[in-house]
């Protein structure tokens, strides 16, 4: 088992070293387990387009290291994204780059944030959002400071 | 062994085959294997970022003066 975690994340850090310098991904340099969900690919692998050879090895690189439940729970996933509307997946992807652009830090911290929001419930959720509409841009502000200042919850503190 | 039972021995072996194939995994589609490749880390982050997009309309909406309440409701979707 821990073999093969090895294994996914050197696949991984692999991946991300090859779409560093964006030339795309040579069929070879995929993973056993990549070439096998990406087999009817292997005849036209070389004529993709360097972005998707990036998406597609990502994806099935992800898919491979995923649990049965993971797969369900991404498919789910899918489902949803394939429902908006193109506008908001603009939106979306829009915002995914200048996520990206962030520090390691303050996507950590965003991250951290939006994990702790995503276990209240739903109805909880929208108590806070409302909280957050009512706030004045002085209240709002000292709210950020006080969520960017605030110290990385200890694992131990995590559910 | 009679041509009828040669068929009926064919017809069983096909079943099973077909049988067998059912129960392996296929791989998923080109599509859906994009998706889960698109995103920086995983393909939750569209959560996230959809969720952004909602702060930033709130954001961009009318801010209420100090101690006054706003009436507009946004749902979540």
């Amino acid at each position: 088992m821990k073999a093969k975690l090895i294994i996914v994340l050197s696949t991984l850090l692999f991946v991300g070293a090859a779409f560093a310098d964006n030339d795309g991904v040579s069929w070879n340099e995929l993973s056993a387990d990549q070439q096998a969900v990406l087999g009817h690919f292997s005849d036209t692998w070389d004529s993709l387009p360097a972005n998707r050879q990036e998406r597609l090895a990502t994806g099935a690189a992800r898919w491979s290291a995923m649990t049965p439940e993971q797969r369900q729970q991404a498919e789910a996933r899918f489902g949803e994204w394939r429902g908006l509307s193109a506008e908001r997946r603009e939106l979306i992807r829009e915002r995914a780059e200048v996520f990206g652009n962030l520090s390691p830090e303050e996507k950590s911290r965003i991250r951290e944030n939006y994990r702790r929001y995503r276990q209240m419930d739903k109805q909880r959720r929208q108590a806070l959002r409302d909280r957050y509409r009512r706030m004045s841009p002085e209240q709002r502000q000292r709210l950020r400071d006080h969520l960017r200042d605030r110290p990385p919850q200890r694992p131990r503190d995590r559910r | 062994m009679s041509p009828e039972q040669h068929l009926v021995l064919l017809a069983c072996g096909l079943c099973l085959g077909a049988a067998a194939m059912a129960e392996e995994e296929l791989p998923p589609d080109a599509e859906f294997l994009e998706y889960l490749g698109m995103w920086e880390e995983t393909d939750e982050d569209w959560l996230l970022l959809d969720e952004l997009r909602l702060v930033e309309n709130m954001e961009r909406s009318d801010p209420v003066p100090e101690g006054k309440e706003s009436t507009e409701t946004e749902n979540e979707s």
